[in-house]
């Protein structure tokens, strides 16, 4: 009798504990999210619109993708940190026309700014990314950069004593190569420069720029820029062939890095086609286009007017252009949060 | 004990499925906020879908002034792609393979339209500049041209090219795509002069451009609008609502199976529960039971023990005492026929035999009835029925009781002539000296015994009737036990051994006794023996006079 009793007793528990702790439904994770709205909205038909000033993002993953961001750990040797060739003294990236780490080759495209990469829509040159999330492979197998597996990777955080809490601390699952995906876009998202002059311009100040600067804005609008440049990011929403009115590579020695969208989705009519640069804090990351060919702002803006627009610049039309750009520096001091 | 441990068994494993089917139960659970999660998404898709249509139009329209918010939407549409392949857990796996496979339907839809959008925003933001600059260009060099005497000619052809173009952009048709391209050749045919050149190919290019592009993003609009997301994503609703149904379905049977199950468990639980409580309650009744059986059969052999004791030492003492009544007579009259035998008149000396005579008579019944009782008892009293004189039989016993005794009257009654009967003479004898002695012996000097005998078909009637002491109601159960004797027999002597004696013949001869008696009223002892045989009945019956001898022997 008492072991049926106990039988049952333990039955009953186990139903009982089974009622109460129903299996785990998967909660959809919460996205992160792009931006929330600014408290000083822009005007409405403006096409530029100012870089948030505050984020809704973790800041625990903030942290922990900050200190694997600047830790060589993530490379195979272990000499080279994300800050290598993002390093935010020179707006993020690293001055060169295409970065060469020490040993290496150099790499094909030129090294985009690690800034406000969270405003943008695609990712990389030729847009092969659409999440920072994914991005994080164009890195981190690359021979030329870190050169190193994700589960190696793991296996290096998950020894470490330093990651392997923190990860524990924020992930239920701890280490793993999603989490640590997540870290490091994470803290990639916060990167935002914020309250650059021509933002504050647009917020309400109208004395942020100058005459100069506001009539490179309004060239910038009239003589076409804007068509592509546009949206939070001034760019970085949308592909568009380089050489669009005017073909830019005709008579150049064309390398595999010139075909753009061509070499993501192997159609005729993507060769050419990049992904439109974000010309946030644009006058700080020269040298410019993909292949980092251009080394002043005056030039890529000739370039730009010429083959995009059928529509070329003055100098003194060029100049006020540039000095427009030059507005755009953004706080890249303090990183966003 | 078997079926027992097979029975506890049955409805362990009834509750224990039954916690099985609950676990299974919950998991398949629809839980609301997944199922809304997983809806929302289903419902967004279709949201959203429609805004991006609605956004490349306002594109198209230059009604929005950055594609910020057109990149959202194909993100989010990206994003819930993305979602809709985690299915809720409570839809069946075929049911949310059914619900994949229509969001891989519609994320491949989503991501042809996406390219699409892509080309779309490229082209249109290209055929946006040259429409707006492509007028001013056009008017700025014609109006130069105008202003110049030595190039006003120019002027016309320009001024043609702004208006078929603009007259094409605005109504697009093949004959003022014609005239468009005509004046656009015929103006990268004329000479210019050095200083318009460059502004002439300027409004060439865009010239060409809005010819080129003007169908295209018009293409690519309507390829945006007619790649099938929306019905795909429709797909996606109707699988899911279907999912969701058969679910809904599934767990209701499930519950029903599940509490059908419980229901079953526990009726068998009760059911074991009771059976063993009854089983307990009735082994410790048949152990009782068995315990007071046992005790009485320990109480019965015990009293049977004594009860044979009590015979045997009757026995013994019974025996001892009427063995020794008569041998004391014997010594008494040897001893006295040895002294006084030689001075004696011979009728005492005779009287003295007689004496001893008696007494070797009685001892030698005595033994008879003993060995008779033995016999019976050991199952050996034989009955060897032979041709018998019943009448003859019965007078002959009669006289020969008279012969012991002195004042009693014998009545007989024989319904004579009876028929020939077969009958064991012996046994016979033992029934009727028996009765006949009890009759006289318990009677009062004087007093009349009736012996009566008649034939009644195959049965012969014997009845001894007595007005003696008659026997008590107490008395007259253990009548025919051995030694036993009736408590108002006072001084009488007795062996308690006549009426057993009586009963065994009876019994061996096939027959029956009954006995009628009232304590000092007298006693009647009715004897049917079965003796004749059907045939000789008959006939003697036939052959005898009807009128039934009557005859009294004062005895």
């Amino acid at each position: 009798m008492r072991a049926e009793a106990l039988a049952l007793t333990f039955l009953v528990t186990a139903a009982a504990a089974a009622c109460a702790d129903p299996a785990p439904t998967s909660v959809p994770t919460s996205e992160p999210l792009a931006f929330v709205p600014d408290l000083v909205p822009a005007t409405a038909d403006d096409p530029i619109v100012p870089i948030p000033t505050r984020l809704d993002l973790d800041a625990r993953k903030v942290a922990l993708g900050e200190k694997l961001f600047k830790d060589p750990i993530l490379s195979r040797d272990r000499d080279t940190s994300c800050l290598v060739c993002h390093p935010f003294g020179k707006g993020g990236a690293d001055g060169m026309p295409k970065s060469q780490l020490f040993g290496k080759e150099p790499l094909a495209v030129n090294t985009p700014t690690v800034f406000n990469v969270g405003l943008n829509y695609k990712l990389h040159w030729n847009g092969k990314w659409d999440s920072l999330e994914a991005q994080l492979d164009t890195p981190i197998l690359n021979p030329k950069v870190m050169n190193i597996t994700y589960g190696e990777i793991v296996s290096r955080l998950d020894a470490s004593t330093d990651y392997k809490p923190a990860f524990a601390a924020i992930y239920t699952d701890g280490v793993t190569e999603k989490n640590f995906r997540d870290a490091v876009a994470t803290y990639e998202r916060s990167l935002l420069t914020p309250r650059s002059r021509f933002d504050r311009f647009l917020s309400g100040e109208p004395e942020a720029i100058d005459d100069r600067e506001r009539q490179g804005y309004a060239l910038f609008k009239s003589h076409g820029c804007i068509s592509c440049h546009q949206g939070v990011n001034v760019g970085g929403n949308m592909m568009q062939r380089f050489g669009a009115l005017k073909d830019y590579f005709a008579g150049r020695t064309i390398t595999e890095a010139d075909l753009g969208l061509y070499l993501v989705t192997n159609r005729e009519e993507d060769k050419h086609v990049f992904r439109v640069a974000s010309l946030r804090n644009v006058a700080l990351t020269a040298p410019y286009f993909h292949d980092g060919s251009v080394d002043t702002l005056e030039k890529a803006v000739r370039i730009m007017a010429e083959y995009q627009l059928g529509r070329p610049l003055t100098d003194e039309q060029t100049g006020l252009i540039v000095a427009f750009l030059g507005s755009l520096t953004g706080d890249t001091g303090v990183e966003g949060l | 004990m078997k079926r027992d441990l097979a029975f506890r068994g049955l409805w362990i494993l009834g509750v224990a499925a039954f916690a099985g089917q609950w676990v299974h139960a919950e998991r398949a659970r629809i839980v609301g906020p997944e199922h809304d999660a997983y809806l929302h998404d289903v419902r967004s898709l279709q949201a959203s879908d429609a805004r991006l249509n609605e956004q490349v139009m306002q594109s198209r329209q230059s009604l929005v002034t950055h594609y910020d918010d057109l990149a959202r939407t194909v993100t989010a549409l990206h994003r819930l792609h993305g979602r809709l392949d985690r299915t809720p857990a409570f839809l069946s796996p075929a049911d949310a393979e059914v619900v994949r496979q229509a969001a891989g339907v519609s994320r491949e839809a989503l991501a042809e339209k996406a390219r699409i959008v892509e080309q779309f925003k490229s082209e249109n933001a290209v055929l946006r500049n040259s429409s707006r600059f492509f007028p001013i260009a056009a008017q700025d060099l014609r109006d130069r041209l105008r202003a110049d005497p030595d190039a006003a000619t120019l002027a016309p052809i320009v001024n043609e090219v702004l208006i078929a173009v603009l007259h094409y952009t605005q109504l697009p048709s093949g004959a003022q795509l014609a005239r468009a391209q005509d004046a656009i050749t015929a103006l990268e045919r004329a000479s210019m002069p050095g200083a318009f050149r460059d502004d002439a190919d300027v409004v060439s290019l865009h010239a060409r451009t809005l010819l080129s592009r003007g169908p295209k993003v018009a293409d690519l609009t309507n390829a945006v609008l007619t790649v099938p997301t929306a019905p795909a994503a429709e797909a996606v609703d109707a699988a899911y609502g279907r999912g969701v149904h058969a679910a809904e379905q599934q767990s209701a049977h499930r519950r029903g199976f599940m509490f059908a199950t419980l229901l079953a468990a526990l009726g068998l639980m009760a059911a074991d529960f009771v059976l063993r409580y009854r089983r307990a309650a009735r082994s410790e009744r048949d152990t009782a039971a068995k315990l007071a059986a046992a005790n009485e059969t320990l109480l019965r052999e015990k009293e049977r023990e004594k009860e044979l004791s009590d015979l045997k030492s009757r026995f013994v003492s019974m025996t001892s005492h009427e063995f020794r009544t008569p041998l004391a007579v014997i010594l008494s009259s040897a001893e006295l026929l040895e002294a006084y035998g030689e001075r004696w008149v011979p009728t005492k000396r005779s009287d003295h035999y007689g004496r001893i005579k008696g007494a070797v008579g009685t001892m030698r019944e005595l033994l008879d009835a003993v060995l008779v009782i033995g016999k019976s008892d050991a199952g050996k009293l034989e009955c060897k029925p032979g041709p018998l004189d019943v009448g003859r039989f019965l007078r002959e016993a009669i006289d020969a009781i008279a012969s012991t005794s002195l004042r009693h009257e014998v009545r007989t009654d024989i319904a004579e002539p009876l028929p020939s009967a077969e009958i064991d003479e012996k046994l016979a004898n033992h029934v009727i000296t028996n009765l006949l002695s009890n009759a006289v012996k318990y009677s009062p000097a004087g007093g009349v015994v009736r012996v009566k005998a008649k034939a009644d078909g195959k049965d012969l009637v014997l009845e001894v009737a007595d007005r003696g002491i008659g026997i008590g109601r107490a008395d007259r159960a253990r009548l025919f036990e051995s030694f036993h004797r009736g408590a108002n027999v006072g001084t009488i002597p007795g062996t308690g051994l006549g009426l057993a004696v009586v009963k065994r013949a009876v019994t061996a001869h096939g027959g029956s006794i009954d006995v009628r008696s009232e304590e000092g009223e007298g006693t009647t002892f009715i004897v049917r023996l079965p003796v004749f045989t059907g045939e000789s009945d008959q006939r003697e019956a036939a052959r005898a006079p009807s009128s039934p001898g009557r005859t009294t022997t004062v005895v």
